[in-house]
């Protein structure tokens, strides 16, 4: 069989791809993460509520969740707690997004922890890297 | 209702196939109307045949006889008139036989063979000189011959015959009557076919129409029950599920940092909540009573521990409006009896917390009894429990009466419509206690106010074991490190369960399905699985059985939690090797209760008690006090606690000494000091006991503060345990 070459990716973003997993119950910031880790060239695939997300992640192998962290039914730091908690996700990479400004989050951090955490007004230029060093330091 | 036994009976015994198909009943019946047409035909021609014989023989032998006769009299007496051929003689002779009815022919004749005399028709008569006196028989006649003799010497001879008309008649009217039976008999049977057609088959097909219909219908009305307990029992899941977020949620909000005004936000929706909780159980508990699946479980319990636990949890609210709250037990009251504890609790609470809800002013007074049944129970003599909750509230128009126990009916139309709640509480009484086989009433007392009462039938037992429920050990929560395995599939449970074990000090691991719940408990070292019972692919029962199997006796323990709140699921956990249940949605008193029970006691004995029973064995006070103590970032100075156990027994002797002697100024001064160290120390429930202690102190006539002041010291006996247990924990992990 002829095999294609893969899609060629900047050189700049070289990197294994990865299956990434977006969760966030706003249509169009779901929409403009998709779109921006496609273009890194991962595999992406997104759900607009956190339930279900580990049946999701189990099933199609995610190697990183980018989770939103308001969301009504569950916050992304709740879920990113529950994913932690989960022996058989030791492998997952987690991310966090958020409109808010990062400045306001501090009484998260202790919830968050080491999780990265990327502004939604940054995302252009952290989520990216913020993704594939999630992937590594898994 | 009592349309649900009826299907069950009717699944029992499949009506259609009690009766044989309508094509097969009519080849039976016509087999059976041929059968006995043909039986009574035969009978009757035997019986016929019989007399006809009987009588054709007798006829037969007369005129046989009369013949052989004849020829031997006329031979004898004519032989003169023979040998002188005396022609008026002969006649004379033959006189008597020619007038004979049968007779047909007679002849004298002389030696020479001359006929002398002949009278009657000789034609086709056979011969019969062969043999004298002989009797020859013929087709028309018996004849007979003898020859006539004088002196040895034959002079001539005699000739007689004698028809047989008469018998051939009697014959003839044997074969007419032969053919008329049989003619009669198949007209019979000719009527008796066109009735079973005509009549018996149409009613037999209705029969079996009606038979079928009745079986399709039962059939219906089985699957319809089932799908309705299922039904209801998948709307409970529904329910609680969103109920777990929320009330836990509302739980772990309560828990954090906020301001005065979000508090009472928060409150007032806790509250909001819980009752919603109510209504949907209410309802949910009269559906499933209704559908008629309910189970009873009967089991050794003390009256009066059932009587103290339910007037106490209800101590509080009677002294918030100031009402006396009391209970008396009759020395004729067995220690222990045969109930459902649960439903005792639910009916009793049911009865004191709507007269506490309706009564405004005076009293609530719960009295029991035991002995012969009384008037309220129908079946006879069998020894009863009775149980009365007066109040002194308005009482109930007679009007309303008559609808108090019917679901769905509340008696306040719109004045007193400010009162919460379903109008099923009763109903559900109603059914319970019926259930129970006792029976339940209302009298109005005649000072005015209400006495509901309820009598069940008294089985004693011996009484219930309490061996290893003292209260200290259900508090000693877990100081290993190893962490709790959680097993949901869904995400909200999750976090709900995650936060509040983590809100009890315990470090958890997440499972989110069967399967995964099997692996970690293979690779991972768990003190505990919380397992929920309703998972997509290998449920929750499932998974514990093969965690059971791979563990091979390795204890470790798993509770199941489940949005079921029936009672079925009780067994069901049971059986699937599950050590004990909570019901989501989970409360943190019962989690933690669940918790202390299950890690407390470390060497689990070889052969546990039934993880539910223990579970309802345990008094609800002792709960709410260990999630009490166990509520995080309470500070509690060592020194208090010590100063708290010290002081509090000499004040509690103090407060018995005054309430004995009415020193009700001295009692509330009491209560109050006390509800302010016990405040202090974060013991809500001896502090809210205090309050109303002290509130009681003020109505001038006192009553139930007797009561009051034990169920205080009884307070006071399990939060010192709790506080004990509690600095010794603390001890040991400060000196290491």
């Amino acid at each position: 069989m002829n095999l294609r070459p893969a899609k060629a990716r900047p050189a700049e973003l070289a990197g294994p791809a990865l299956r990434v997993l977006v969760i966030d119950d706003d249509d169009v910031a779901r929409a403009v993460i998709v779109d921006l880790l496609q273009q890194e060239g991962h595999k992406v695939t997104s759900l607009p509520s956190p339930i279900g997300a580990t049946k999701h992640i189990v099933d199609q192998r995610v190697n990183v969740v980018v989770l939103d962290l308001m969301m009504p039914s569950m916050s992304g730091d709740k879920l990113a707690k529950l994913l932690g908690r989960n022996p058989k996700l030791k492998q997952l990479g987690v991310v966090l997004v958020t409109s808010a400004r990062l400045e306001d989050l501090s009484a998260l951090a202790d919830a968050i922890g080491s999780i990265a955490i990327v502004s939604k007004a940054g995302l252009q230029s952290h989520l990216g890297e913020a993704v594939r060093r999630a992937a590594h330091g898994r | 209702m009592h349309g649900s036994t009826s299907p069950a009976l009717l699944a029992g015994s499949p009506v259609a196939e009690l009766l044989p198909s309508g094509a097969r009943m009519q080849v039976r019946l016509t087999l059976l109307m041929l059968l006995l047409v043909g039986l009574l035909t035969a009978l009757s021609s035997l019986l016929v045949r019989g007399v006809f014989s009987s009588i054709t023989a007798s006829l037969t032998n007369d005129l046989r006889w009369k013949a052989q006769r004849g020829v031997a009299e006329l031979s004898y007496s004519a032989d003169f008139a023979v040998l002188t051929a005396n022609e008026p003689l002969l006649l004379e002779a033959a006189k008597h036989y020619t007038a004979d009815a049968d007779f047909l022919y007679v002849r004298f004749r002389n030696a020479q063979g001359q006929a002398l005399l002949e009278r009657g028709s000789g034609a086709g008569l056979p011969a019969a000189e062969e043999l004298p006196e002989a009797v020859v028989e013929s087709s028309l006649a018996f004849s007979s011959w003898a020859p006539v003799v004088i002196e040895g010497l034959r002079v001539g001879d005699v000739t007689l015959a004698l028809s047989k008309q008469r018998l051939q008649a009697g014959t003839q009217l044997y074969r007419r009557m032969l053919v008329l039976g049989l003619l009669g008999a198949s007209a019979a049977l000719a009527v008796a076919l066109w009735f079973v057609r005509s009549y018996v088959v149409p009613i037999l097909r209705v029969t079996e129409r009606t038979a079928l219909e009745l079986q399709r219908t039962a059939k219906i009305a089985l699957a319809s029950a089932e799908a309705k307990s299922q039904f209801l029992a998948n709307m409970s899941h529904e329910i609680r599920t969103p109920m777990n977020g929320v009330l836990g949620m509302l739980q772990l909000a309560q828990q954090t940092d906020l301001s005065a005004v979000q508090r009472r936000y928060l409150d007032i929706m806790s509250t909001s909540a819980r009752s919603l909780l109510k209504v949907v159980n209410d309802i949910l508990n009269f559906s499933k009573l209704n559908a008629g699946g309910y189970q009873l479980r009967p089991e050794p319990c003390s009256p009066r521990e059932l009587i103290e636990e339910t007037v106490t949890l209800f101590a509080q609210r009677a002294a918030e409006k100031g009402l006396q709250l009391s209970a008396e037990l009759a020395a004729s009251v067995p220690d222990a009896v045969l109930l459902d504890a649960d439903r005792f609790r639910q009916i009793l609470g049911n009865l004191v917390g709507n007269a506490l809800k309706f009564t405004d002013r005076g009293s609530v007074k719960v009295s029991v009894f035991a002995g012969p049944a009384g008037p309220h129970l129908a079946s006879s003599s069998a020894p009863a429990l009775e149980v009365y909750v007066d109040d002194t509230g308005p009482g109930i128009p007679e009007s309303e009466q008559s609808r108090l126990f019917q679901a769905f009916s509340q008696v306040d139309g719109s004045s007193r419509r400010a009162h919460e709640g379903t109008g099923l509480g009763l109903a559900i009484c109603k059914q319970l206690v019926e259930l129970m086989g006792g029976a339940i009433g209302y009298r109005q007392q005649e000072a005015g106010g209400s006495r509901f009462y309820f009598a069940l039938p008294l089985n004693g037992c011996a009484p219930p074991q309490l061996g290893a429920a003292a209260p200290g050990q259900r508090l000693a929560l877990p100081r290993n490190d190893r962490p709790v395995l959680l097993v949901d599939d869904n995400e909200v449970n999750q976090i709900v369960a995650v936060e509040l074990l983590e809100s009890l000090g315990l470090r958890v691991d997440v499972a989110s399905s069967g399967q995964d719940a099997v692996e970690a408990v293979q690779s991972g070292d768990y003190a505990l699985v919380l397992m929920d019972c309703q998972m997509p692919g290998m449920d929750g029962y499932e998974a514990t059985r093969e965690i059971r199997r791979q563990l091979q006796g390795r204890k470790l323990p798993i509770v199941a939690f489940t949005a079921h709140a029936l009672a079925e699921e009780r067994d069901k956990v049971q059986q699937a090797g599950m050590d004990d249940y909570l019901t989501k949605p989970i409360e943190l008193e019962q989690l933690a209760a669940v918790l202390s029970r299950q890690l407390g006691s470390a060497p689990r004995s070889a052969s546990p008690a039934p993880a539910a029973s223990r579970a309802r064995s345990q008094p609800p006070l002792l709960d709410a006090m260990a999630a009490e103590l166990l509520q995080p970032g309470l500070r509690r100075p060592p020194k208090a606690v010590e100063a708290f156990l010290r002081q509090t027994p000499e004040e509690l002797t103090l407060l018995r000494k005054a309430a004995a002697e009415r020193r009700h100024d001295e009692v509330g001064r009491i209560a109050h000091k006390l509800k302010g160290s016990a405040g202090s120390l974060g013991a809500l429930q001896l502090a809210r006991l205090c309050e109303g202690l002290q509130h009681a102190t003020k109505d001038p006539s006192a009553e139930g503060l007797g009561e009051l002041v034990v169920a205080l010291g009884h307070s006071y006996q399990q939060l010192s345990a709790a506080l004990r247990e509690l600095q010794q924990a603390a001890s040991e992990r400060g000196a290491p």
